[in-house]
């Protein structure tokens, strides 16, 4: 009855302009205005990038692509749950900028493909050649036989920091197991430290720790589940909802976890309040330059019957990672899919440079990195199984649920077998 | 141009490109809107027809949904019998002949001025259990057993939340009670004195009834902004802790653009504009009354 484009504007104003007074509305604005600057810097090629990652290595290594194939950059960094809710609603509206990352799982991939906004970049891996660098399985091809998207980094996975100052001054150490960190948490409470930064209002972190449980006591045990070979009300997830149920009855995370927003949980950690925090290994540069010495790393700890190198939570899979994508209305569009794939192989050079495991072949050397660095690069190739996190394994809405549910656990709402049983329902139905 | 003025032909082709706009930009939407809340629709495949069923799930299935009536209508309760109120007590008080009396009315209206993001985000650091200033100036009087995980505990999350809206906003109504208080003539007051007539009386008698009408506007505002809150709420908690704070405008942002439901958040922006709409409507109706004159 109504056009896409214009239904999906039409409803935008009714819903995003009541209600968004100051968020959406001006970010939609942001891009129009964007695309508009691109067009009016059109005689020099200018390209628009959004990149929800913190760490400056990605806007030097945008600044460095653009002047290598002599483009002009309007680079926005976006933060990371701003970031969500403005590319949904560009997605939906068709006003996407040039070029534009976007997060690794299902969930947030399938809306991009399904949108049919984005440009297959096949043909530009074919004439510069530049596809043949990137490693076997690294590119993704759709059912189409299209390749829409090149990586933007590497799988990062869930580890645990932990603050080297605050451990020394409770005479302990990192904990490997999971009566070791029973035992920390309570040393920390009894000397006022908390001892686990969580940050429970964007609800991922504590939905990922669930996840991580679940892994370290059975690490087949989603997979199994979610094909229906096992159920989610089988012990694995049982157990790990206890520990749970453990953790925040031993006064695991600060007080009022739940309310707390990520960053501020974060701030707890940086700034010698918090003892331990879990968070992805996407976040080292940042812990690292923020904390220097005074980060630990140390691999999650053993707390069931997996070993801790059999078993860990990944934030992407194979067939959803970390990737830029093009979008197919830009004024620019081959020299946007050439600043795509250039940008990828650049930051590929800086994972390498790392020590990390790149996905494309690369000549820079590994240089010497912090200790921290370093022992999580010899973890990470020792790992034999990386679970994907769950959440980007389910659909946008089923995802959103399951997260709601998990806060009910952590929230003391649910118990662990109701919450399995809850849990057996909503992801069945969502299979 | 008077005889022009008078045509109401001319007049009504005048008032055409206002009404051209006006239909396109706020009404169309809404009926398009509407469309939609009869659709399953994640906003990017195309929509299949549901009828009603997303109004049924709303009503009958989705639990957070009566949550966030009841929330929205604790702003609106709060709005109403709590910060009209005071922002009545401050208005009399600021509109006294006093020393500094512009003053304080600049204090109290300075966080009017501010942002709904900043205020909040401001009061998130004063909240926060760990380091914020509330529960740290508790401790400091010795009150230590009444510091709260503000924000994070579903039992005061939305009383904090409605202190921050009130606290905020209570300068705005103080500010319009303050202008009509100035409309109404000294005489009055003095005559009411000569028979007796002073201090609550005064009030009860001469201010009420002439500030009948402001005092409507006031309630319809807050009625209105109170069933639309969004911004600090969603900054605040995000609607939690466990949909604890949520509010129909947050829940329907979190089913269109998170959950990516445009359908159902399309029924849930329908019922939010009849609900305005129906309230405003009746309050309208019930506080309509003849004016008065002296």
């Amino acid at each position: 009855m109504f056009g896409k484009k214009f239904g999906v504007i039409a409803a935008s104003v009714a819903l995003v302009s009541v209600v968004l007074t100051s968020c959406g509305g001006a970010e939609v604005n942001n891009g129009g205005t964007q695309n508009k600057e691109a067009t009016a810097a059109d005689s020099k090629k200018s390209i628009t990038l959004w990149i929800f990652d913190a760490d400056p290595m990605y806007q030097a290594t945008a600044e460095a692509t653009a002047a290598e194939i002599g483009a002009e950059l309007n680079y926005e960094y976006i933060q990371d749950e701003t970031y969500k809710t403005k590319l949904s609603v560009a997605l939906a509206a068709n006003e996407l900028p040039d070029v534009f990352q976007q997060h690794a799982g299902k969930s947030y991939r399938t809306p991009v493909l399904q949108s049919k906004t984005v440009a297959p970049v096949n043909d530009t891996l074919d004439s510069t050649g530049l596809g043949s660098q990137f490693l076997d399985n690294q590119l993704v091809t759709e059912e189409d036989g299209n390749i829409y998207s090149v990586p933007s980094n590497i799988s990062t996975t869930l580890v645990l920091y932990y603050n080297k100052k605050l451990m020394g001054e409770l005479g302990a150490s990192a904990p490997t197991t999971w009566d070791e960190l029973q035992a920390l948490i309570k040393t920390a409470n009894d000397e006022g430290v908390i001892p686990i930064a969580l940050g429970g209002k964007e609800r991922w972190q504590a939905d990922l720790l669930y996840n991580m449980l679940v892994a370290r006591e059975d690490v087949n045990a989603f997979d199994e589940a979610i094909k229906g070979q096992a159920k989610f009300t089988d012990a694995p997830f049982v157990d790990a909802a206890n520990q749970v149920v453990t953790l925040v009855n031993s006064n695991a995370f600060q007080k009022g976890f739940l309310g707390s927003a990520y960053l501020d949980a974060q701030e707890l950690f940086k700034n010698d309040k918090a003892l331990m925090w879990i968070d992805g290994s996407f976040n080292f540069t940042s812990l690292s330059t923020a904390m220097g010495d005074n980060l630990g790393y140390i691999a999650f700890p053993k707390t069931g019957a997996e070993e801790i190198h059999s078993s860990t939570i990944g934030f992407q899979n194979a067939e959803a990672p970390y990737s830029l994508f093009v979008n197919n209305s830009s004024k620019n569009v081959d020299a946007a899919k050439e600043f795509a794939i250039r940008m990828s192989l650049k930051l590929n050079d800086e994972f390498v440079r790392k020590g990390l495991p790149g996905y494309a072949k690369s000549d820079v050397k590994s240089e010497s990195q912090n200790e921290q660095l370093s022992a999580y690069a010899t973890d990470i190739g020792k790992t034999t199984k990386t679970q994907a996190m769950w959440f980007g394994l389910l659909s946008a809405d089923a995802g959103q649920e399951y997260r709601d549910l998990t806060q009910q656990l952590y929230g003391g709402v649910l118990t662990a077998e109701q919450f399995t049983t809850e849990l057996e329902t909503l992801l069945r139905k969502a299979e | 141009m008077e005889k022009a003025l008078s045509n109401k032909k001319i007049l009504a082709l005048f008032l055409l490109p206002g009404l051209i706009v006006f239909l396109i930009f706020y009404f169309v939407p809404i009926l398009i809107t509407a469309y939609y809340s009869l659709q399953d629709w994640d906003g990017i495949n195309p929509m299949t027809f549901i009828g009603l069923d997303n109004y049924i799930e709303m009503f009958t299935v989705d639990k957070s949904f009566w949550q966030a009536v009841w929330n929205s209508f604790a702003f609106l309760l709060v709005g109403v019998f709590i910060q009209l109120p005071i922002s009545f007590a401050l208005a009399m008080l600021v509109s006294r002949k006093m020393k500094g009396r512009k003053w304080f009315r600049n204090i109290y209206f300075f966080p009017v001025v501010m942002s709904t993001t900043m205020v909040s985000l401001l009061w998130v650091k004063i909240y926060d259990p760990n380091i914020g200033m509330l529960n740290t100036l508790m401790d400091a009087m010795g009150l230590g057993s009444w510091t709260q995980a503000w924000l994070g505990d579903t039992k005061t999350a939305l009383l904090s939340v409605l202190i921050v809206t009130t606290w905020h906003y209570v300068g705005y109504n103080m500010l319009i009670l303050f202008a009509g208080m100035q409309g109404i003539p000294e005489q009055y007051y003095e005559a009411a004195k000569l028979d007796g007539a002073t201090g609550w009386k005064a009030v009860r008698y001469i201010t009420f009834p002439l500030l009948s009408d402001v005092l409507r506007i006031c309630i319809v505002l807050n009625v209105i902004y109170a069933l639309k809150t969004f911004e600090s709420v969603y900054v605040m908690t995000n609607g939690g802790p466990l949909d604890s704070t949520t509010v129909i405008a947050l829940k329907m942002f979190q089913e269109a653009f998170l959950k990516q439901n445009f359908g159902y958040g399309s029924a849930l922006a329908v019922f939010m504009v009849l609900e305005c709409l129906i309230i405003a409507w009746v309050i309208n109706k019930l506080l309509t009354q003849e004016k008065i004159e002296y």
